[in-house]
């Protein structure tokens, strides 16, 4: 067994997969005999506990507005779905955020305020942290357009106060992300843009 | 080359987060350094290469850069890397490298470290995947071969020198098929075969004392003392049976009285760290964070006056041996 095989099988299992370790190739008794007992060990009950703990930590601390709706919504099983299922790429906030909300987007028993709520966390941590980089130019992703079907303000506050969610709306809202705005974030009025369908 | 003996002994510090700032600057009279991880200074971009594949890079926070540099400008700075994946077969975090030269043209440093272990690795058909936690190297001559060069490199590319630390793990340890190295026989070899120092983890080397049940102070006895550096202290939480590696409590007595042992033997011994996560201030509070500071300050201390000692006996026994030679 080559170190890229070990270290392939070590991942794998950390992340509750024995794929790799089953690709291995012309492994010595001594080696399947470790790979068995790491299989085995409480140790790797508490890797896979660690990096979950870590990955959970990550998401609630800056998804914290889509995760108190999916609670709301019945949907915390999506959480778990996304800590169980979807590779691990980072250790960083933002990139983590980013594939949280790539997986949210493309789930489909995740409705259009929810996207909307990822798309504004995911909107605004990233620009905070292009205003802190001082490299903000108008090639990126700014600024950033996400359409509410019910009263931005209203929704964020009651994710946050723990109030009855606003109902949705006729015609939309928009809010727009620019790290070139004081507040970041800014919310147009319904009559200011053109009637649109929600995005799914 | 690393030249132990000309290194600045810095103190006691604790590693940097921003909410540590206020606690720093109110007791610059117990901290003499502070430890700095430059991947927390930023956020990670995961992009595509021309080959398709992850490219990873880094954007400095100025704001975050700004805040280390004014307390740069009070206390020493070392730099300790998280995210360089030091021992992935399929190549090394070279984003963290650039972000490390991001982080030295703007603060000179003591020296760097990194942990060792690896936490990404390239799947068969090319995407990068992450452990999501760092896992252990194997006690192996294939890991050490891959990681001398590498260690050499780091001791080369910046005039600070560079050190490397041990790690927790949780795993049983892989000795490859001769079986003959534990953990304190590989890094041995990995001290004999490079110009690092050591950054030796206490903490980290008691979780793997009590979690496989070993004898800390029989293992630690076989260890090169002489090229221990800096020493990191911390305490953590036994969950399912395991002591956890997670920086959230006071030292346990015994990391204490490991570290009261270990001194004297450590000739070359530069700096201690105690390591807090930023959640222990509001959950252990200011005045004990510093209560560990002080007792490490205690510490260091009685350490340099013992090794002052030591010096100066050494100096006059050779100027006796000298008396004893012009004599003869």
């Amino acid at each position: 067994m080559s170190l890229l095989e070990l270290q392939r099988s070590l991942v794998g299992f950390a992340r509750g997969s024995t794929d790799a370790y089953q690709q291995c190739r012309d492994l010595t008794p001594l080696e399947r005999e470790w790979l068995t007992q790491v299989l085995n060990s409480g140790g790797l009950r508490i890797s896979q506990q660690i990096q979950q703990w870590w990955r959970i930590s990550r998401i609630c601390s800056t998804a914290y507005l889509t995760i108190e709706l999916l609670k709301r919504n019945e949907q915390a099983e999506l959480i778990l779905d996304y800590i169980t299922h979807e590779p691990i790429r980072t250790l960083f906030f933002a990139a983590e955020l980013e594939q949280f909300k790539s997986f949210l987007h493309q789930h489909p028993q995740v409705d259009a305020t929810t996207k909307s709520v990822i798309a504004f966390e995911a909107g605004i941590k990233a620009a905070i942290q292009l205003a802190a980089t001082k490299t903000y130019s108008r090639t990126e992703q700014f600024p950033l357009l996400i359409t509410f079907w019910c009263n931005p303000g209203t929704l964020l506050t009651a994710l946050l106060t723990g109030d009855s969610l606003p109902a949705l709306e006729e015609e939309p809202y928009q809010v727009e992300i620019n790290p070139e705005l004081e507040s970041l974030w800014i919310c147009h009025r319904r009559k200011e843009i053109s009637h649109q369908q929600p995005s799914h | 080359m690393l030249r132990l003996q000309s290194l600045p002994k810095l103190g006691v510090g604790i590693n940097y987060h921003w909410d540590f700032q206020d606690l720093i600057r109110r007791h610059l009279d117990t901290i003499d350094y502070i430890e700095v991880s430059p991947d927390i200074l930023c956020e990670e971009f995961i992009g595509e290469d021309e080959n398709k594949k992850d490219a990873r890079r880094f954007r400095l926070d100025q704001k975050k850069l700004g805040d280390v540099l004014a307390l740069g400008e009070l206390r020493n700075v070392t730099v300790h890397g998280l995210g360089l994946s030091i021992g992935s077969a399929s190549g090394w975090n070279s984003g963290y490298l650039t972000l490390l030269n991001q982080f030295a043209q703007h603060q000179p440093f003591a020296w760097h470290s990194e942990h060792l272990g690896f936490t990404l690795v390239q799947t068969p058909d090319g995407m990068e995947e992450h452990a999501g936690l760092l896992l252990p190297m194997p006690f192996t001559q294939d890991a050490l071969d891959l990681l001398c060069p590498r260690i050499e490199h780091l001791c080369a590319r910046y005039s600070a020198p560079f050190l490397i630390e041990n790690t927790t793990y949780y795993i049983p340890s892989f000795s490859g098929t001769d079986g003959q190295w534990d953990e304190i026989d590989f890094l041995n070899q990995l001290l004999t075969r490079t110009h690092c120092g050591l950054l030796l983890d206490l903490y980290n080397f008691y979780c793997n004392a009590i979690n496989f049940g070993f004898d800390p102070y029989a293992a630690l006895s076989r260890l090169q003392l002489d090229r221990v550096v800096e020493i990191h202290v911390a305490g953590g939480v036994t969950h399912e049976g395991f002591l956890l590696d997670v920086h959230s409590s006071e030292v346990p007595e015994p990391v204490w009285e490991l570290l009261e042992w270990i001194l004297p033997k450590l000739p070359n011994l530069c700096a201690m760290t105690y390591e807090a996560l930023e959640q222990t201030l509001p959950l252990m509070g200011e005045e004990k964070i510093i209560a560990q500071l002080k007792r490490c300050k205690m510490l260091w201390e009685f350490y340099l006056q013992s090794s002052t000692r030591a010096r100066l006996n050494r100096a006059g026994s050779s100027k006796k041996q000298e008396k004893k030679y012009v004599a003869a």
